[in-house]
């Protein structure tokens, strides 16, 4: 499988912080990558990366195997809504669906403009008078009509109602399904990326603690429901221990295995919402990279 | 206006469109400014300063000129690059198909032209009325309120706009850049108007100049360069052609001359030097450096022009090629 996205030991530093540590990881073409992670951990920094807003200040990442990101070939297969204001809003719709067509080869306004009519927003209306969702929509919108490779979404649900976020997150897997468009997409909501999401990254402080497809990483983690007596039992050489039930109990919560464990009735499978808020929690650092 | 929305783009269009392609864009994108642009040229002010002009004022005239390349680095180049850095709005822009680099050089591209559509035909207006009041200057390219030529008018815009969007870029918020730029043309106002320390100025740049034509010969040897009867502005050359300060003047050439000569120069009266024969003096005989001048500023501007660009570019960064080949991992 290609890959979309290669991420080389990238790490970026800013005047006063490290705000990514030594990240690798592999996006493939065509599938849908969930970035997570706390409050500044480094999300934005690491779309804003890809996208060639920003450059590595160690480190290299590569799109399409060989493209530099920002580059004019991988700027016109990448679209990137960001999170916050990405459309001018002194200008009305109709004007920032002109000025995109303007700055793209490719711009399927007959797309753009159905979308729109579709969510109700009005070409004639400013930009600064639509809300935070309708934004939000108008910037996918524009993003989608580039028909892109790769889609770069940076928390792209937080201002959409539970409808919209549904049926956004139904349009996009139509994209995937349909043109085989690879998606990355950061975002708080875990359990619903856990719907549409076939990969995940999770940084925390500026360092990726994990990175692989899902379904391979559910099945190396349980949780597990015995006593701290009984974790030493399951576990020991087997795995590590991710999390804690209790600091008191010292009991492990999610643990992680080499070999995916079977028959052992203290340990339960775990859900992604599990998986991701265990190694967000997760204080131990030094485990020598991300798990995959 | 946007019922005009029509399919245009289905397949890809040819790489050599692009400039045609995003100008229109440019022009939605910063549509506001680019009307404010037009405000700040601002042709019935100048009207207004043609009413000044034969009032009286002349140097009003002048000033104008000076204050225009100000307006135009405060209102229209401190926000250009900046406004967009501080709302986000760049993340949008500068992540589509063009290219950052692209972008921002037809931005500035399009305000150039405007400035320069504008003020060219302004300065001609302005020359005029400066011309038609001192009718002693054969021509009008021969105006010697350079400010005012038509090219340094565009010039001059054009290193304000400049100016104003690299501190624009620096700063990355519109107030603080409105502020630093604020300062920083204060700054070279101050500088303008102290006048020996710009009169000194000029003359460090033009003393490098080679001269081709000495002047009005004084009798001890030197060289009368050119004499403004409207100030107190003397240039003078040595015998090897080159301007002399007015520190070197005098202390050296001033105590050689005859009285008459020191008279007449102290009063700052013309028919005095002609009574002296120094009868090839007109208004029209300037010394090469002077006529250099205008050169030297337009030559100086146009590398002003290139370093602003280039630091602009430094700045804002980017991995799409402009001029450069393509970089690939």
């Amino acid at each position: 499988m290609t890959s979309a996205v290669q991420i080389e030991a990238v790490s970026r530093r800013f005047r006063r912080c490290t705000a990514l540590r030594s990240v690798t990881a592999t996006i493939p073409s065509g599938s849908v990558t969930a970035l997570v992670g706390s409050n500044g951990a480094g999300k934005t920094t690491l779309l804003n990366l890809v996208t060639g807003l920003l450059t590595p200040s160690t480190g290299a990442i590569s799109l399409f195997e060989n493209l530099a990101p920002g580059s004019l070939e991988a700027l016109g297969r990448v679209a990137y809504v960001a999170q916050d204001g990405p459309v001018s809003t002194s200008r009305t719709v109709g004007d920032a669906v002109h000025i995109a067509r303007s700055f793209n080869t490719l711009f399927d306004l007959d797309s753009a403009v159905v979308r729109l009519q579709r969510l109700d927003i009005d070409l004639k209306q400013r930009v600064s008078k639509l809300s935070g969702g309708q934004r939000a929509q108008l910037a996918i919108t524009l993003a989608l009509a580039r028909a892109p490779e790769l889609l770069v979404l940076d928390e792209p649900l937080s201002s959409l109602d539970p409808i919209a976020r549904r049926d956004l997150l139904g349009e996009l897997m139509g994209h995937c399904a349909d043109s085989g468009m690879t998606i990355i997409f950061s975002s708080h909501v875990i359990a619903e990326l856990e719907k549409i999401a076939s990969h995940l990254v999770l940084i925390k402080d500026g360092e990726a603690v994990v990175a692989g497809e899902i379904d391979e990483l559910l099945e190396h983690h349980r949780i597990f429901t015995g006593t701290a007596a009984e974790a030493g039992l399951v576990h020991d050489g087997h795995g590590s221990v991710i999390s804690q039930a209790h600091p008191l109990t010292l009991a492990p919560r999610v643990i992680r295995f080499a070999v995916p464990p079977t028959g052992n009735a203290l340990l339960v499978p775990v859900t992604l919402e599990d998986l991701a808020y265990a190694y967000l929690e997760h204080s131990t650092s030094g485990s020598g990279g991300p798990t995959t | 206006m946007t019922a005009t929305l029509t399919r245009t783009v289905g397949t890809p269009t040819s790489k050599t469109s692009w400039l045609p392609r995003l100008i229109p864009g440019v022009v939605r994108l910063n549509r506001t400014a680019l009307i404010s642009v037009v405000h700040q040229v601002g042709h019935p002010r100048a009207i207004i300063l043609a009413g000044e002009v034969f009032n009286g004022t002349l140097y009003s005239v002048s000033t104008y000129a000076f204050y225009l390349p100000v307006l135009v680095a405060v209102f229209i180049g401190a926000p250009l690059f900046a406004r967009s850095l501080e709302t986000g709005t760049f993340r949008f822009a500068w992540t589509q198909g063009v290219g950052r680099r692209r972008l921002v050089a037809t931005t500035l591209m399009v305000f150039v032209l405007e400035l320069t559509v504008l003020s060219f035909p302004l300065g001609i207006v302005l020359s005029r009325l400066w011309f038609d009041l001192s009718p002693q200057f054969p021509g009008l390219w021969t105006n010697h309120v350079f400010f005012t030529d038509p090219w340094m008018m565009a010039f001059s815009s054009a290193i304000g706009l400049l100016a104003g969007a690299l501190l624009g870029v620096v700063f990355r918020r519109v107030l603080t850049a409105l502020a630093a730029t604020t300062s920083m043309m204060i700054a070279i106002y101050l500088w303008a108007i102290m006048f020996p320390f710009f009169q000194e100025t000029l003359l460090w740049f033009v003393k490098r100049m080679p001269s081709s034509y000495p002047g009005v010969p004084l009798e001890n040897g030197n060289f009368l360069a050119h004499y403004d009867d409207s100030s107190v502005n003397i240039y003078l050359t040595n015998r090897s052609g080159h301007v002399m300060s007015m520190n070197q003047f005098n202390s050296q050439i001033y105590p050689k001359l005859p009285q008459a000569q020191k008279l007449a120069l102290n009063q700052n009266a013309a028919p005095e030097f002609h009574r002296l024969g120094l009868q090839e003096w007109q208004g029209s005989l300037f010394h090469s450096q002077f006529h250099g001048f205008l050169m030297m500023w337009i030559g100086f501007g146009i590398v002003t022009v290139i370093a602003l660009v280039v630091a602009i570019f430094a700045l804002i960064g980017g991995n799409d090629r402009l001029l450069l080949r393509r970089r690939r991992l």
